[in-house]
């Protein structure tokens, strides 16, 4: 049939920039963008795994391309992006998804170094992606930004205090960027994953992962990181073009509980 | 692209126009049947047509009559969408507005934008839910407003209402996902719509509203419709209990300026906080 609606719902030839792309939500969010057609600038600091990535993509017949970035050097980043940027001849989208997590006491020895490099990855690198990609953002005609913030943003967990108050400060960010950014257009939106099978939880035995579903997950279970590139896909869509500024919990019901 | 929504099965309260007719829309194009319900025969009529050229082939399109205020209408509705197949979709989207300081709103505007709005969405995840549960799971969805989030003067009932939507939808999430079922609800700002019109044509009102978005455009029904459709499909598994705002950024930002309008009905006097003795 013809067509009776203007809004795209395909990310087909966009330039799609993905932070933490080797792993967990980060490579599903890369192989979701890959299937629907987007030009995937796959960034992470391991190398190996990346390239890995990068391989599953352009084999399936996508188009991706592989940095290997520490997000806590701003020079790296700006080069990255830079070579994005010319490489594929622009920037349509950035999903801000790499973390690290390290547990530490506030009165532990290590919490100063913790607190440093958690929050360097956590949301300093957010501000510098975005720095480096807005002059190329401004230049696309559906600019997206997608910050990965948690749950955490929303709740806390003790021994967490650095991820907390970075993914706290993501939330901040988003909105704040939402405000100013929205009159050119440009939506900034972020995701909090809740309970998801990735690296992060890899160490949680099983039996501990169906208790905590059992008990605060209305959905009772962990979901797969497929289900949150979805979610990052849906807010990236030429579409969705009239949602800013919101925090969504993709949490499976989590954050209903103030859990 | 759109994933498919083949062998699904909605339920649309207020499916004859507006926001409910263009979640329709988008459902029928991606393949689920839909059941329009609301009180007005030739709104739905009409309405249907608008869904069936929009459709997928093999897409079913019925109409049920009805008030979401009255249960009875509801649970009719609800066993009308049967007939398609098992429900595994519902959107309560009924609604209604009204206007005026909260001391001078009549018992019956209270309740009329109550019945309407809040209770008719318990009434839509009361039996729909039902519905869907026994289908093995599904989603629903309630259309809220940026008025369940920020206070609006002037449109008091209406805020609350809506406010009591969101804790519903959290509410029955938090129930019903042992059936798997998800519910969500989207929180619209200003949607060209027919309940909109009087604010949309009103100048003051309007600058103040764009003034306080920074997407500085009006919403369009399509807007809320595609993120409905995202929250009651395939992409959104991992989801419930979530009130997500479409709203440009609205809700960053303070509710609107309607005084406008009281002053015009009310008077100043009310508006102001001042009673005749």
């Amino acid at each position: 049939m013809t067509r009776l609606t203007k809004l795209s719902r395909s990310i087909e030839g966009k330039v799609a920039i993905v932070t933490g792309a080797a792993s967990g939500m980060g490579r599903a969010t890369a192989q979701l963008f890959a299937d629907e057609g987007a030009k995937v600038a796959a960034m992470d600091v391991n190398a190996g795994p990346l390239d890995a990535v990068v391989g599953e993509i352009t084999r399936a017949g996508g188009a991706a391309h592989g940095w290997t970035v520490d997000l806590s050097y701003k020079d790296q980043i700006d080069r990255a992006i830079g070579e994005v940027a010319s490489r594929f001849g622009g920037i349509d989208i950035l999903v801000n998804n790499a973390g690290i997590s390290i547990p530490v006491a506030i009165d532990s020895a290590e919490f100063e170094a913790a607190w440093q490099r958690s929050l360097d990855v956590l949301i300093t690198a957010h501000v510098r992606t975005i720095r480096a990609a807005l002059p190329h953002l401004r230049k696309s005609s559906a600019p997206r930004i997608v910050n990965i913030a948690s749950t955490e943003g929303l709740g806390a967990t003790k021994l967490q205090s650095p991820y907390t108050s970075a993914k706290h400060a993501v939330i901040g960010l988003t909105r704040s960027l939402a405000v100013e950014l929205g009159p050119e257009g440009i939506t900034v939106n972020c995701i909090c994953p809740g309970p998801i099978r990735t690296g992060m939880t890899a160490g949680i035995p099983e039996e501990q992962k169906q208790i905590f579903a059992r008990r605060r997950v209305a959905l009772r279970r962990y979901a797969d990181p497929e289900e949150v590139a979805h979610g990052t896909l849906s807010l990236v869509l030429p579409a969705s073009s009239f949602i800013t500024g919101v925090a969504l919990p993709v949490d499976g019901g989590l954050t209903i509980r103030n859990a | 692209m759109s994933a498919s929504l083949v062998g699904q099965n909605a339920f649309i309260t207020g499916g004859g126009s507006g926001i409910g007719l263009a979640c329709a829309k988008a459902f029928a194009r991606d393949g689920a049947h839909v059941t329009l319900f609301g009180r007005s025969r030739e709104r739905l009529e009409h309405g249907a047509a608008e869904v069936r050229a929009a459709a997928a082939t093999g897409v079913r399109v019925r109409i049920v009559c009805g008030d979401v205020a009255l249960e009875k209408d509801v649970a009719d509705g609800v066993a009308g969408a049967l007939d398609a197949g098992p429900l595994t979709i519902a959107v309560a989207n009924a609604g209604t507005g009204g206007l005026g300081p909260i001391i001078a709103t009549e018992e019956g505007q209270w309740s009329k934008i109550i019945d309407t709005n809040l209770s008719g969405t318990f009434y839509t995840f009361k039996h729909a839910g039902r519905a869907i549960a026994r289908a093995g799971g599904g989603a629903m969805c309630a259309i809220s407003s940026i008025a369940g989030a920020r206070t609006h003067r002037f449109m008091g009932p209406y805020c609350v209402s809506k406010a009591g939507v969101d804790a519903l939808v959290r509410n029955t999430a938090d129930e019903l996902g042992i059936a798997n079922i998800r519910v969500n609800s989207v929180l619209p700002g200003l949607v060209d719509t027919d309940l909109s019109a009087g604010l949309l044509n009103t100048e003051a009102v309007v600058t103040d509203y764009l003034a306080c978005m920074p997407i500085r455009r009006t919403g369009k029904v399509q807007d809320i419709a595609e993120a409905v459709r995202f929250l009651c499909g395939p992409e959104s598994t991992w989801i419930t209990g979530v009130n997500l705002s479409v709203d440009g950024g609205h809700h960053l930002r303070r509710g609107p300026d309607v005084e406008t309008f009281s002053r015009m009905l009310f008077g100043d006097d009310l508006t102001e906080g001042r009673p005749n003795p």
